[in-house]
């Protein structure tokens, strides 16, 4: 795999079993993402793109076919090692934001960087460095409840980069906020795509994320239809 | 990490208070009902013990065989030879003689005419002896009611009951007519020292207390002895010593062809009370099954819903890189912690209850009408040993299999379906 290559899938074939037979969710995905790109899997629902980022993520595995992500083959990972791969090298960014409701925001984002066993002092400037990044480092002390739908999401994204991961994986990021929410947040992801070099992938059938991204992937029935470069 | 876990279980409410308060609800059940049926199956044997057969009893084969009508005429002869060889060779158990007699008690009026009568029961017992443990042992002095215990010879302690039947004070003279052991008719007077409340209906209704030498002296005895009880110096019935001191005593003094041997029984084998101990103690342990059964129930439940309503919380968790082993055994660490809280709390709170019941009581005289039964009307609770960890059975064990077995849905999770889930 080349060294900026970030994602490297071939022959990408996943079937889930339904009733007596089974449903082919992708057909032969042949993908490559390089480090720092700002991409999109673009599809109808059923089309197979969270399907695919499911996959990369090492949340599932192929029925055929390879996946490689920063150089590892996911199939050869155990369920460990998989979830300390996750841990190192990636963040998610969901649709519900997610937010654990009994954490401040401060928290919430911390909580990775306790599973990869970093100290009080560097937390805390690693968190607020990350807070600060997405615009509300002054909603530090504040719960989930007391967060609007955009500063939610934007907590999730300070939680995805607050480890600078190499990869985010984001499905629906928007779905569940307004025009100008929705705006401002891929404003702040594009931004830390520069600044960082993180690379985004996306699944999203919304007109506004496809809007920002710079390279899209359309996914119909399983397959790749087009893969265009902006 | 595990500070992280501590603040978000102590800030939830629904992962730590209420769970613990659950936990210490049942728990506390648990206990109280332990306590409260070994205080009421206690009672009973101790009641029988105490009024009747002692831990065990020594008696002529021929009165044994016949005792249910008072055959005094059949006791054994030479009582303080036999009291003075157990009292040596038997130093484990206190020896107590007693004459059961009964007869129709006669109440009259200044002009010494009959104004009631009575048909009453008589127990003969040693209040004057030297070494007598029959005070201590009946503690007649907190159920006295008025006057005094017997004071000296032809004092007699009598049933509130059948005191206030008879229209009888403290200080009032009664006669009682009855049969010597030679089957001659006798009338013997008593005076009435006190009266008692024996706190068990068929003794406070109809019998009356009295100096076992006067007894004996008014049936003719001379120094024959009906029957001799002998109770463990720890106060508790422990049946293989009794079985096997019965079965050793019965070896080498009782002749199964001379009637008027002495046979020692065992409490248990003496009126029946062996196949009502089994039963109660199957019934014990069938309800403290089934309480401990339904009490598990509810708090594995606990445990699962505690689980359950986390699933999304372990899925974010899971996804951000959290490995299944370290979410499970936290789940577990944390389920833990919840049930010993909840499993403390409730057993002190439980056995304060308990206490109570065993201290206070609670009087149920007014709902057992005409019971025969020599049961107490004040039901006691029994704290033992026991009760300080049952409750640690459905606490711990059970809230812990509660969140074990939800959490382990973990492991069995889809993990491709996490965004789905987390998203729903």
């Amino acid at each position: 795999m080349d060294k900026s290559t970030l994602i490297k899938t071939q022959g990408l074939v996943k079937r889930y079993p339904v009733g007596g037979g089974h449903f082919t969710a992708l057909k032969g995905i042949d993908l490559n993402v390089n480090s720092g790109e700002f991409v999109g899997l673009v599809g109808p629902s059923g089309s197979g793109k969270t399907t695919l980022l499911n996959i990369i993520g090492a949340l599932d595995a192929p029925s055929e076919g390879t996946v490689e992500v920063l150089g590892k083959d996911l199939a050869t990972l155990s369920g460990a090692q998989a979830a300390k791969h996750r841990s190192a090298f990636m963040g998610f960014i969901f649709q519900t934001y997610n937010l654990l409701p009994v954490y401040t925001a401060f928290e919430n984002v911390e909580f990775p960087l306790l599973l990869l066993g970093k100290s009080a002092e560097e937390r805390k400037q690693l968190v607020m460095q990350a807070l600060d990044w997405v615009g509300i480092a002054d909603k530090a002390d504040s719960r989930p409840k007391m967060l609007s739908g955009g500063e939610s999401q934007r907590v999730a994204i300070a939680r995805a980069m607050v480890k600078q991961p190499k990869l985010v994986l984001a499905d629906e990021p928007t779905a569940n906020l307004d025009a100008k929410n929705s705006h401002h947040i891929l404003e702040t992801m594009v931004k830390l795509n520069k600044e960082l070099g993180t690379t985004f992938v996306f699944a999203t059938h919304d007109e506004k994320v496809i809007s920002y991204l710079h390279r899209k992937v359309t996914l119909v029935d399983g397959s790749i239809q087009s893969d265009e470069t902006s | 990490m595990f500070r992280f876990l501590m603040k978000g279980m102590l800030r939830d409410r629904h992962r730590s208070l209420l769970p613990s308060i659950v936990v210490a609800m049942g728990v506390m059940l648990t206990v109280f009902m332990f306590t409260y049926m070994k205080g009421i199956f206690d009672d009973f044997f101790n009641n029988a013990a105490m009024y009747d057969s002692g831990h065990v009893k020594i008696t002529s084969r021929a009165y044994y065989e016949e005792k249910d009508v008072l055959p005094n005429d059949l006791a054994l002869e030479d009582g303080p030879g036999m009291m003075a060889m157990l009292r040596s060779e038997y130093p484990q158990l206190n020896w107590s003689e007693r004459v059961k007699f009964g007869g129709l008690l006669d109440a009259f009026d200044e002009n010494r005419e009959t104004r009631a009568q009575v048909g009453a029961g008589g127990i003969g017992i040693d209040f004057f002896g030297a070494d007598t443990a029959e005070r201590n042992r009946w503690n007649l002095g907190a159920g006295l009611q008025e006057g005094t215990l017997p004071q000296k010879p032809g004092d007699i302690i009598m049933g509130k009951t059948l005191a206030s039947q008879m229209d009888l004070k403290a200080g009032d003279d009664v006669t009682l007519i009855s049969s010597t052991v030679n089957g001659s008719m006798v009338l013997n007077n008593f005076h009435i020292s006190g009266i008692i409340y024996f706190g068990t209906p068929p003794m406070d209704k109809s019998m009356f207390l009295a100096d076992i030498n006067d007894v004996k002296s008014m049936l003719d005895m001379g120094d024959w002895s009906s029957e001799i009880l002998g109770y463990f110096n720890t106060s508790n019935y422990k049946d293989l010593v009794a079985i096997a001191l019965a079965t050793e005593f019965n070896a080498v003094r009782s002749d199964p062809n001379d009637r008027f041997s002495p046979q020692m029984t065992p409490m248990l084998d003496d009126a029946g009370l062996r196949d009502y101990f089994g039963y109660a103690s199957k019934a014990g342990s069938i309800m403290s099954f089934i309480m401990i059964f339904a009490m598990g129930i509810v708090l594995w439940n606990t445990g699962l819903m505690g689980a359950i309503r986390r699933y999304g919380e372990m899925g974010l968790r899971l996804a951000v890189g959290e490995s299944k082993g370290h979410v499970y055994r936290s789940l577990i660490i944390e389920s833990l912690g919840v049930a010993l809280m909840g499993t403390i709390i409730g057993t002190i709170f439980g056995l304060g209850f308990s206490y109570w019941l065993q201290e206070v009581g609670f009087d149920i005289g007014s709902m057992m009408g005409d019971s025969q039964m020599l049961i107490p009307t004040i039901i006691r609770a029994r704290i033992t040993p026991t009760a300080f960890y049952i409750g640690f059975f459905p606490g711990v064990f059970a809230t812990l299999l509660g969140a074990a077995l939800s959490g382990l849905r973990i492991f069995k999770r889809d993990t491709a379906s996490l965004f789905k889930e987390l998203e729903s």
